[in-house]
């Protein structure tokens, strides 16, 4: 009889160790865990940048990973809840940079004692998905192909995205949204080249044709409209370049050469003109770039008698800069249009910036020289980075608070401001 | 030049041990309709067909003549893998395996009984999409490893039967994956740095590596126990050992035309004009050379298990199951592997866990013709974190069956039975760690994965 219990209690045992197995396979599996869904909502869920110099975070004629890590890029997908590394993915460089930016553009210093060539590749580990994949030096058709006889890439163009174009590398990303910088390069060559070719300042030939710019961004935006999973964006106006402190206007060196009685400025560097189109108040002057100007200052201010006349090729003419400015102007109506047709944000940094132009805390009218200890750290102004005409660290949270501002007016989100 | 080819060692290496694995996973304990049908408990109380070769070798005794058992398992693996990043899905291609298993036993009295048996406890295999990013561990891989195990049971007293098997391995293995150019290490370039440092995007496919290897053999044994202290209550236990199988095959290469065109003056041909990369990799191919289609061995070891278990019959019709297993899959902490043209073998860890699983099986013959079967089981994961993959995706698992059995005639009969198999969700990664890499971090994503098996068997005693 005991046997029998015995038994009945072990077989009974055994059922109910099976019954209770079963039921707890019938409860839910683990879920997914995949990345959750970040604070500023499912719309940033992978929130990819695209750009140049400035969305990837070049300053001071370089890039490492603490100037990308600047970018307004990196500041916006914090601010939607991702996390650098995790769900937003930056290409960083290693320290001290490819190049490694400068710490004094009068003495031509760079971090580390680098030089120009000097690149310290990228930084490992390296993700298989890239969420700012913007390039310095990307005009529109860079964006597009690397290998278009318009385009021009650069080493940066292979360290960062390899032989993939921004397009290419966007859509491996699967975005939900996407914000886009582009507009600066295709006129930037007009003042730039007065650091490789100061003859050529103002160059026409340097600015991409209006008309070619509204193609090649159409085939941009034609290449975000195929990728179903973007739901928004933002795009991000050109910068009006002669607003950069890497020129001056011809008045400023006037003015500079009152107090400097071996600078003869010549009334030529006074013209100015009205910009067609424009308002009443809208003239165009004279620029003057800062290798070139500089140089002069410097002689000058060692008492050499020096003149500068804003006649010489090496001086962006009031006919130069009225064409540079109007380039910019058709450019970002071409923007502002592409974004109206698909709800998108468009914001005219011109507009954030304008107030800020010619006020020597942000954007100095004329650069800091030795020995005003500003030289070293902000010549051009707490704005600018040190090469005059990427924008600082400062610079990149305007622009991020006020692409915050709008994207929440537009899509009804709440991201918090920085 | 050499750390190309150790790149591909170590790929290739590591989807040999997860394939291994992954037959485990699965459930590749299905041997036999009948004792599958109750979720694999069975060693105290072996099926009486002549599955007992695998479950028991103890359990062939208390039989007369003959038995033929043959039959096959079919197994629809599915899965896929989502990319925390991307939130891309891919999806596992599996296309349905079958299983075979062979018995032959004969019994010659109530004390000596003896058999041969064909199962394959190590055989499936993973089929991933080519656009899965996982492609670099491996996308299409099969690994199969056949047992024959002679065998002889004896009865030396009528509550104790004791089972003896020799078993000889015979292993075959097919991987194929894709190779990233951005791993690679720049000629030319300071040690240690990759393509992916001078900007090839991950995932750039150049090459397709394809390693196959059959005839490797190996011995062990199989030894089992059955304790009947009374017609209620039986124990049993076996323990099968390890085998070790030396692999020598061959590994081949395919270019992938990349299509990429490095821009002019980028880092890898600075100075120059655009440089198309394709060309750059046909020249890793030239004989001798580290894609150079070449010899390459390894060995695996199968690690033992252990099985301990008890039958209890409330009544003469019904039998209540519960077993223990223990696999020892910490032998397979670390795989070599050679090629011929490194010096040095590769050596990667695996670090996998020992599995510990319940069986509970029930067993009821409802009339003489009919018997109705059903079991659940659950077990533990072999793989640590660090190594979920796609050629093991794996993780705890609780699986189910439902089978019923049908004398068809005096002589013959058939066992047919349903199982699901349930896993857990677990995160895992896609591809192998880089040098320095803790393969932890790798984890991006979450693989989900189940399966439907369907087992027949039949059984004829003349």
């Amino acid at each position: 009889m005991r046997t029998r219990v015995g038994r009945r209690g072990a077989s009974l045992a055994l059922l109910t160790a099976i019954a209770l197995l079963t039921a707890c396979e019938s409860a839910p599996l683990i879920p997914p865990l995949g990345r959750p869904i970040p604070s500023g909502g499912a719309l940033f869920q992978r929130y990819l940048a695209m750009g140049n110099s400035i969305t990837a975070g070049f300053q001071s004629l370089g890039i490492n990973d603490s100037t990308q890590l600047e970018s307004y890029a990196v500041l916006l997908a914090q601010q939607f809840g991702l996390t650098v590394g995790l769900d937003f993915n930056v290409p960083l460089m290693n320290q001290p940079g490819c190049p490694p930016p400068l710490v004094n553009i009068f003495t031509q210093t760079r971090l580390a004692g680098g030089g120009t060539a000097d690149c310290a590749l990228r930084k490992r580990p390296i993700s298989p998905v890239i969420h700012n994949v913007s390039v310095p030096g990307a005009a529109v058709i860079d964006v597009l192909s690397h290998f278009d006889p318009a385009s021009s890439p650069n080493p940066l163009t292979t360290l960062l995205l390899g032989g993939q174009s921004q397009l290419e590398a966007a859509a491996a990303a699967q975005p939900t949204f996407v914000t886009l910088w582009v507009g600066f390069n295709d006129v930037l060559g007009a003042l730039t080249t007065a650091l490789t070719a100061p003859e050529l300042a103002g160059d026409p030939s340097f600015i991409t044709d209006p008309a070619d710019f509204a193609t090649r961004f159409s085939s941009v935006m034609a290449g975000l409209d195929a990728m179903p999973s973007i739901q928004g964006g933002a795009l991000i106006g050109a910068v009006q370049v002669v607003a950069a402190p890497f020129v001056s206007t011809g008045l400023a060196y006037f003015v500079a050469a009152q107090s400097i009685p071996t600078l003869t400025v010549l009334a030529n560097c006074l013209d100015t003109a009205p910009i067609p189109g424009g308002g009443p108040n809208d003239t165009a002057v004279v620029f003057v770039p800062f290798p070139f100007g500089a140089a002069k200052l410097d002689s000058a201010v060692a008492g050499v008698p020096v003149t500068l006349d804003c006649s010489v090729p090496e001086v962006i003419t009031v006919a130069e800069s009225i064409n540079m400015i109007l380039a910019v102007a058709q450019y970002n109506g071409v923007m502002a249009l592409e974004a109206a047709a698909r709800g998108w944000v468009f914001v005219d940094p011109n507009d954030l910036l304008g107030p800020f132009i010619g006020d020597p805390a942000f954007i100095r009218p004329f650069p800091a020289f030795p020995p005003d200890p500003a030289a070293e750290t902000e010549p051009f102004g707490s704005l600018l980075s040190r090469d005059g005409f990427h924008p600082s660290g400062l610079a990149h949270r305007f622009v991020a608070d006020a692409l915050i501002t709008a994207i929440n007016a537009a899509y009804g989100t709440s991201v918090p401001n920085l | 030049m050499r750390r190309y080819l150790v790149a591909v060692a170590g790929a290739l290496a590591y989807g040999i041990a997860a394939s291994s694995l992954t037959a485990q996973g699965f459930g590749l304990y299905e041997h036999g309709s009948c004792v599958m049908a109750r979720a694999g408990a069975g060693v105290a109380a072996p099926c009486d067909d002549a599955s007992g070769i695998f479950i028991n070798p103890a359990g062939l005794t208390d039989r007369r003549g003959w038995t033929f058992t043959a039959g096959a398992t079919i197994i629809s693996a599915f899965g896929d893998f989502t990319n925390d990043t991307t939130g891309v899905q891919s999806e596992l291609g599996n296309d349905p395996i079958t299983v075979p298993h062979v018995y032959i036993a004969y019994g010659f009295d109530d004390r000596w009984a003896a058999g041969v048996g064909l199962f394959v406890p190590y055989g499936l295999g993973t089929r991933w999409p080519l656009s899965f990013e996982g492609r670099f561990a491996g996308y299409d891989n099969d690994l199969r490893t056949v047992y024959v195990q002679p065998t002889l049971s004896v009865k030396p007293h009528p509550m104790v039967a004791l089972g003896f098997g020799l078993d000889v391995a015979i292993g075959e293995v097919e991987l194929n994956q894709r190779l990233d150019f951005f791993d690679q290490a720049v000629p030319g370039a300071p040690p240690g740095v990759i393509a992916g440092q001078l900007g090839i995007p991950r995932n750039t496919e150049f090459m397709d590596a394809r390693l196959t290897a059959s005839g490797a053999t190996g011995i062990g044994a199989h030894v089992g126990v059955l304790f009947e202290p009374t017609e209620q209550i039986s124990l049993g236990a076996r323990y099968i050992t390890r085998i070790t199988l030396d692999y020598d095959g061959e590994a081949q290469f395919r270019q992938i035309e990349t299509g990429l065109i490095l821009p002019a003056d980028n880092p890898l041909a600075p100075g120059m004009g655009p440089v198309p990369l394709d060309a750059i990799v046909l020249g890793l191919m030239a004989p001798g050379g580290p894609f150079a289609n070449q010899p390459a061995s390894t060995s695996i070891t199968m690690p033992d298990q252990f099985v301990a278990g008890i039958a209890i019959k409330p009544t003469p019709e019904l039998t209540l199951l519960a077993d223990w297993q223990w696999v020892h899959w910490t032998v397979l902490d670390t795989i070599a592997l050679s090629f011929d043209n490194v010096a040095t073998p590769t050596s990667l860890p695996q670090n996998y866990h020992n599995t510990n699983g319940i069986r509970l099986g029930v067993d009821w013959r409802a009339t003489d013709r009919w018997s109705f079967r059903g079991g659940v089981l659950t077990h533990t994961e072999a793989s640590p974190a660090e190594t979920v993959t796609p050629l093991l995706p794996e993780s705890d698992r609780n699986e189910f069956t439902l089978g019923v059995g049908v004398r068809f005639t005096r002589q013959f009969a058939g066992n047919f039975t349903y199982q699901f198999v349930a896993q857990n969700d677990r995160r895992g990664r896609m591809r192998n760690p880089l040098p320095g890499e803790d393969p932890i971090d790798l984890n991006a994503g979450v693989y989900e994965f189940a399966g439907h098996l369907f087992g027949i068997s039949l059984t004829w005693k003349p």
